[in-house]
């Protein structure tokens, strides 16, 4: 009970910061307005995927008919449930309450919350849900349904997690030389198909958003997202930890390989189990899989995204931390807790974990770990263009930040793709050219807006916050003689085209 | 094929002839434990390599274990 206690309390002070009015907008986690809410379909739509039910139409209902704000609506039906459901169902696979701990609180499921990928958060909270679903399937009708419906809940979020999760479940019964129950497995898939044919079918029918897909699984793209290391995997490390910067790998860190010590520990101390034969083989495929196109053995991952069928939704590699974090939260608690009733070994654990993620205790986290509030000028900017009735568009250099207003009527273009500009000068440049005055105008361009970067992501210089950037594009702006400055806004720079 | 390498397939066969499976974990998790000072006094080449001989012996072990299933529960 002090464990299940002391668990809970660690689980609560890493995620303290979400405990917050603020928006957690970061990543790949939007800010939305109500406007952009009220102009979600009521039926699902293709730009959302698989999370149309949920992000789509369930917001709606909430924010604009009900009347929660958006702040607060993300953090009941994303933020709290991914805590909550991450817990409980690896508590109800684990058994253990440092099995949760390490399934809730390892550096993956950090980072990829941090970076605002809840969808794929959210199904990997349900994850050992399902997967003590499946490997205990039953024949019973009502079974097979709720695992189905659980199912179903799980490729809604992400079907690559959903996916890689069934692949588990089928290791499961080879590992145990048990039968697999097809009939069960097999109707409560073809449920979960069934419920998930809103956005199977059209995106079946588009062939644009499938070439687009295949378009970007390139081999080419498999090398440059393999970021992380097999030392790292293996320790259930992410690359990218703790600053969670796209792209920028760390160093080893030494003292998380106590984590596979302890959990390969698990071999010599149930030897004779095959559940632990099993979590110790999905960890290593697991370890093996997620770097990707690193080395050992580097060519395997490239061979197996060019010949199996599928695998092309894995050009992120990073997906398959799925199996160590599954493996690791059962095989650890069967070191640690191999005398039952000693809290030595737990506690020893506990102060252990909470070393490695110090940062995260320490609250040196970034992305949704570090709310912000929304700056009354992206309002105001809203209030501005919003209720113009024409339609036309705004050119945000270098792109639209994440509190910028965007609607149907008012889209936005981002300065770097529409230029196939990285560099800031370099957009500037085509800018001021009359050419550029006349496509922009052509293209129904009325405002060039210079954001106000108020979370430090887009005026960067070696990926840290620059604020001559931002002084100089307004500066380079104000003297081009097409562009009249509009003067009511103090940091966001909004430049008319005349 | 470098110096680690080599010792590590002396190591290997040597663990295979004397057919104790157990002994591939315990080597598993010692390649894991002498990685972490290499680690930390940035010697990345032997460490990494240190790491992918823990999970091949560990690997080993789990094959040793599938095929002498009548011993396994």
């Amino acid at each position: 009970m002090i464990i299940l206690l002391l668990v809970i309390s660690v689980i609560g002070f890493i995620y303290r910061s979400w405990f917050t009015a603020f928006p957690l907008s970061s990543g790949d986690w939007p800010y939305l307005f109500i406007e952009n809410i009220k102009e979600f379909s009521w039926l699902p739509e293709i730009r959302f995927l698989w999370l149309s039910p949920y992000y789509q139409i369930l917001t709606k209902i909430v924010v604009q008919y009900v009347g929660v704000s958006w702040a607060t609506t993300e953090k009941i039906f994303w933020f709290f449930p991914f805590i909550i459901l991450s817990f409980f169902s690896s508590y109800r696979l684990t058994k253990s309450a440092l099995g949760a701990l390490i399934y809730t609180t390892n550096t993956y499921a950090l980072m990829i919350v941090g970076g605002g990928q809840m969808g794929v958060a959210m199904a990997y909270a349900v994850a050992p849900l399902v997967l003590k679903r499946f490997i205990f399937q039953s024949s019973i009708f009502k079974s097979v349904l709720i695992t189905g419906a659980i199912l179903a809940i799980q490729v809604m979020l992400d079907p690559r997690i959903a996916i890689l999760t069934l692949v588990a479940s089928i290791l499961y019964y080879v590992f145990k030389l048990r039968e697999i129950p097809l009939l069960p497995i097999g109707t409560s898939i073809g449920i979960a198909a069934f419920l998930n044919l809103y956005w199977i079918v059209p995106l079946l029918r588009s062939q644009t958003s499938i070439a687009q897909q295949l378009g970007e699984a390139t081999v080419g793209s498999v090398n440059f997202l393999s970021f992380a290391t097999f030392e790292q995997t293996i320790s259930l490390l992410h690359p990218n930890w703790p600053e969670n910067i796209f792209g920028k790998v760390h160093f080893m860190q030494p003292e998380f390989l106590f984590i596979p010590i302890i959990a390969f520990l698990s071999l010599l101390i149930a030897k004779k189990s095959r559940t632990v034969l099993y979590f110790s083989f999905l960890a290593l495929l697991g370890a093996f899989l997620a770097k990707g196109a690193n080395p050992p053995f580097s060519e395997v991952y490239v061979w197996l995204f060019d010949h199996v069928p599928g695998f092309i939704l894995f050009r992120d590699p990073s997906k398959f931390y799925l199996y160590p974090a599954l493996a690791f939260s059962i095989l650890i608690p069967i070191t640690i807790q191999r005398r039952r009733g000693s809290k030595i070994f737990p506690l020893f654990f506990l102060l252990l974990w909470s070393f490695i993620l110090r940062e995260a205790l320490l609250g040196k986290l970034t992305g949704t770990f570090r709310p912000m509030p929304m700056p009354a000028e992206y309002v105001k900017l809203k209030d501005f263009l919003n209720p113009q009735p024409q339609v036309f568009q705004t050119l945000w250099i270098p792109q639209r930040q994440r509190f910028g207003f965007s609607s149907k009527l008012h889209p936005s273009i981002d300065a770097q793709l529409l230029f196939k500009q990285s560099s800031i000068s370099g957009m500037i440049q085509l800018v001021t050219t009359e050419k550029t005055q006349k496509e922009l105008t052509a293209m129904q361009v009325k405002y060039v807006i210079v954001p106000y970067d108020s979370r430090g992501e887009l005026f960067l210089t070696d990926r840290k916050y620059d604020e001559t950037l931002y002084f100089d594009t307004i500066h380079n702006l104000s003297v081009i003689p097409w562009l009249h400055k509009i003067d009511s806004f103090s940091h966001i720079g909004v430049f008319e085209i005349q | 094929m470098k110096a680690q390498d080599i010792l590590f397939f002396v190591v290997l066969v040597l663990l295979v002839i004397l057919r104790k499976p157990r002994y591939f974990v315990v080597a598993g998790l010692a390649c894991l434990a002498f990685s972490i000072p290499l680690f930390a006094m940035w010697v990345f080449f032997t460490a990494e390599h240190l790491i992918w001989y823990a999970a091949a012996f560990f690997f080993i072990f789990v094959l040793f274990s599938l095929l002498q299933s009548h011993k396994v529960q």
